[in-house]
């Protein structure tokens, strides 16, 4: 009889969107009857008190426990949770394929290195796994995950909206008196998320189509290396002026980005399921993106999905989307339905149908650590 | 604003059809702009490689960036600014600016000669740094997937020390050998070792080890390991063709999963070894070479390892050389053996360390 579901994660962050679907999924497994702690190995300031140490993992009592893992990269709190005799479950957000940042960022590949050898280590002892897309579902089973299924990820959408920073809102404001189209991206500034495509787009689409355009690429960056990159590229390709990188900015601030652009564009290489195209679709923005992992699973109908990066081709799809209002329409009337499907009403009930055949798998087969298998198998 | 409206009374499949739609004339537009000849080739081509240019090549990139920002503000730029709020402050300045122009020049122009040299000279010193890096670090160890660097199979002298340094290991013990034979000798000396290596470096004997042989990168193997309950390794084989930079990569990450008081164990051949006992095509296409052993002493101490011991392969053969010269003619025999293992090497040796209780 399960009594408890615990949930492990490496780091536990407010602003992170596996750090809200971590609580949210608390609230929920409470909600259905059952007890349920979070534990981390790294945490920030604001919810250090929601959860405690992973050290304290085996403080509680066993029986009727099942512990749940938030897999995202590479941590020591896989090993902590893969040597817990509990059953297991895992849920799987992705993990971001190293090649594409070790040339970039060598530390941060290693801890995606890790990610997806522990992913493969988890796979035996794991009971039933979740993944937020069918994307992430399809990952899983490549790698011997034997019972999966697709859960939503838990997010109010209703939080993706809200009231713009004013002072933030009127500079932007200023900015479009001159004239000009903005392009908006939001997400961190790494190789991953392909921001230097995005800026060859931008000098495409100022020389064939709008000389005035503004591309602004809201988020904080994962190293170094790419942003000065990025900088040499709009300075090489003449479009300095035109390029915006605020870094990292509040909730406020973010939507003021939202109300001020005409399109969002997407152009990531990798995306495990991209919350800010939700937030996009939230605040009414149109967006084109290409199609990696899991972006078409996301966006759906709700944007023109491209299955190539070809910077002309891009910027003729953020044309098309700029000045045809029937286009808008539809993909508007798409985006408002997504959100209406993503509503955390909706995805709770989902996910909760997702634990309980979960739980019942958990019921029906006995529960495997680390050293029932060892590094032998 | 997006007009929501527009598209409130359209069924999905219109939908479709519309986005479908938009699609198609977007790929139309593009071949059509391509075809008229809109869009030079040149200036698409310049975009991509404008990127290309920026990708990073291997560790130098940091460096560059600060050589940019030195070039950037080298020259001095003697135009001061004259622009002023208040009524003829414009003026004046214009005025001191022209009258001070000559001897503000002399200065500026000497100034800016000298931060030219200088920077000058870091580039010559990052073109020297971006020399000896690709020189010194080899090149990845996917790309040498194949190469097998072959010991000679007849002697393995350091496999009886590397036993008795593991006798008593509390747990699993790694071994990165080629073809398996130091594995056997470690497994027949009651040591609970299993062996790692390439496919082609597979010996005769490991498929009967089952899980115990596992044909995969020494590297990629340590990756997937998930606790520190490695209570011995010994190394001879990856470690042959490794720069000082892989080597020190593959210490910390074999610290990291060894358990406090785990032995290491590290048999090469020296670098001089080479020029005679490598096969000609090998050493071609392994730019790595083995390194000596005061550096692997560095390494390991680097690591948390301690009391780092070097025995060198000739030594033991050295005094069995006096021994059977010292029996007289009746051990002729073995006289023409030990020469035999002298001649051409070996030029091998092994370092052997233990893992400190305190590298945490």
């Amino acid at each position: 009889m399960v009594r408890r579901v615990d949930q492990v994660i490496p780091t536990l962050a407010s602003r992170d969107a596996i750090g809200r679907h971590t609580l949210e999924l608390r609230e929920l497994l409470r909600g259905m009857g059952l007890g349920s702690d979070i534990y981390y190995a790294n945490a920030s300031s604001d919810v250090l008190g929601e959860g405690l140490h992973i050290d304290r993992l085996g403080d509680a009592d066993g029986a009727g426990r099942v512990l749940l893992y938030q897999l995202s990269i590479g941590s020591p709190a896989a090993v902590a949770f893969a040597r817990r005799p509990e059953p297991k479950l895992v849920d799987y957000h992705n993990i971001t394929p190293v090649e594409l940042l070790e040339p970039w960022e060598p530390s941060v590949a290693e801890e995606l290195r890790l990610g997806r050898a522990q992913m493969r280590q988890l796979a035996p002892l794991t009971v039933f796994a979740m993944a937020d897309s069918a994307y992430n579902e399809a990952e899983l089973k490549t790698v011997g995950y034997r019972a999966t299924a697709v859960a939503p990820l838990l997010f109010d959408t209703g939080e993706l909206g809200g009231k713009p920073d004013l002072s933030r809102l009127h500079r932007l404001e200023a900015d479009r008196k001159r004239g000009g189209h903005d392009l908006l991206f939001v997400g961190k500034v790494a190789p991953h998320k392909a921001q230097h495509d995005l800026i060859k787009t931008l000098a495409l689409y100022r020389r064939f189509y709008d000389p005035a355009a503004r591309l602004r690429m809201v988020g904080g960056p994962v190293g170094e290396a790419y942003s000065w990159a990025l900088e040499r590229l709009a300075a090489a390709l003449g479009v300095t002026d035109a390029v915006d990188l605020p870094g990292s900015v509040t909730h406020s601030e973010l939507i003021a980005y939202y109300r001020v652009a005409d399109v969002f564009v997407c152009l990531s290489d990798h995306e495990g399921f991209c919350v800010p195209l939700v937030e996009a679709m939230v605040n009414g923005l149109p967006i084109v993106a290409y199609g990696a992992a899991a972006v078409p699973d996301t966006v759906g109908d709700a944007g023109l999905v491209l299955d190539s990066k070809d910077p002309l081709r891009v910027a003729a799809a953020v044309d098309r989307v700029t000045r045809d209002d029937e286009l808008r329409g539809v993909l508007a009337r798409s985006a408002a339905e997504r959100v209406a499907s993503m509503s955390l009403e909706l995805s709770r009930a989902a996910f909760a149908n997702v634990l309980s055949s979960a739980i019942a798998v958990v019921q029906s087969e006995p529960a495997l650590s680390l050293e029932s298998v060892s590094f032998r198998s | 604003m997006v007009p929501s409206a527009v598209g409130a009374g359209v069924s999905d499949q219109n939908r479709r059809a519309v986005l479908q739609r938009a699609l198609s004339e977007v790929d139309a537009e593009v071949a059509q702009r391509r075809a008229s000849g809109d869009v030079p080739g040149w200036f698409e081509t310049e975009v991509e490689d404008a990127y290309s240019r920026l990708l990073p090549s291997g560790g130098s990139t940091a460096v560059r960036r600060a050589l940019d920002a030195v070039d950037e503000s080298a020259a001095i730029d003697m135009q001061v600014p004259v622009g002023s709020r208040r009524p003829g402050g414009a003026q004046v300045k214009r005025v001191v600016r022209a009258s001070v122009g000559w001897y503000v020049r002399f200065f500026a122009a000497q100034t800016t000669k000298f931060t030219l040299a200088v920077a000058r000279a870091l580039h010559v010193v990052a073109d020297d740094l971006e020399q000896l890096h690709s020189e010194v670090s080899p090149i990845a160890p996917s790309a040498l997937e194949g190469v097998v660097v072959r010991f000679d199979q007849r002697d393995r002298w350091w496999a009886g020390m590397a036993s008795s340094a593991l006798e008593g290991a509390a747990g699993r013990v790694l071994c990165d050998d080629d073809g398996g034979s130091t594995t056997r000798a470690l497994r027949d000396a009651g040591i609970d070792a299993y062996w790692i290596g390439s496919d082609a470096g597979r010996g005769e004997d490991a498929p009967a080890w089952g899980p115990d042989a596992k044909a995969r990168a020494l590297h990629e193997h340590l990756s997937t390991l998930m606790d520190d309950g490695i209570a011995g390794a010994v190394l001879e084989d990856t470690v042959q063709w490794l720069g000082p930079k892989h080597c020190d990569e593959l210490l910390s990450l074999l610290s990291a999963h060894m358990r406090p008081g785990a032995v290491l164990v590290v048999a090469s051949l020296t670098p001089q070894a080479w020029d005679r006992t490598c096969d000609p095509l090998v050493a071609d296409l392994v730019p790595g070479r083995p390194l000596h052993p005061a550096t692997w002493v560095h390494l390991m101490r680097r690591h948390g390892f301690a009391g780092p011991e070097v025995r060198r392969g000739g030594a033991d053969m050295r005094s069995q050389l006096e021994a059977a010269r010292a029996a007289g003619p009746d051990s002729a025999t073995a006289l023409v053996e030990v020469i035999q293992q002298l001649v051409p090497g070996p030029d091998e040796y092994v370092v052997t360390a233990s893992l400190g209780d305190d590298r945490r």
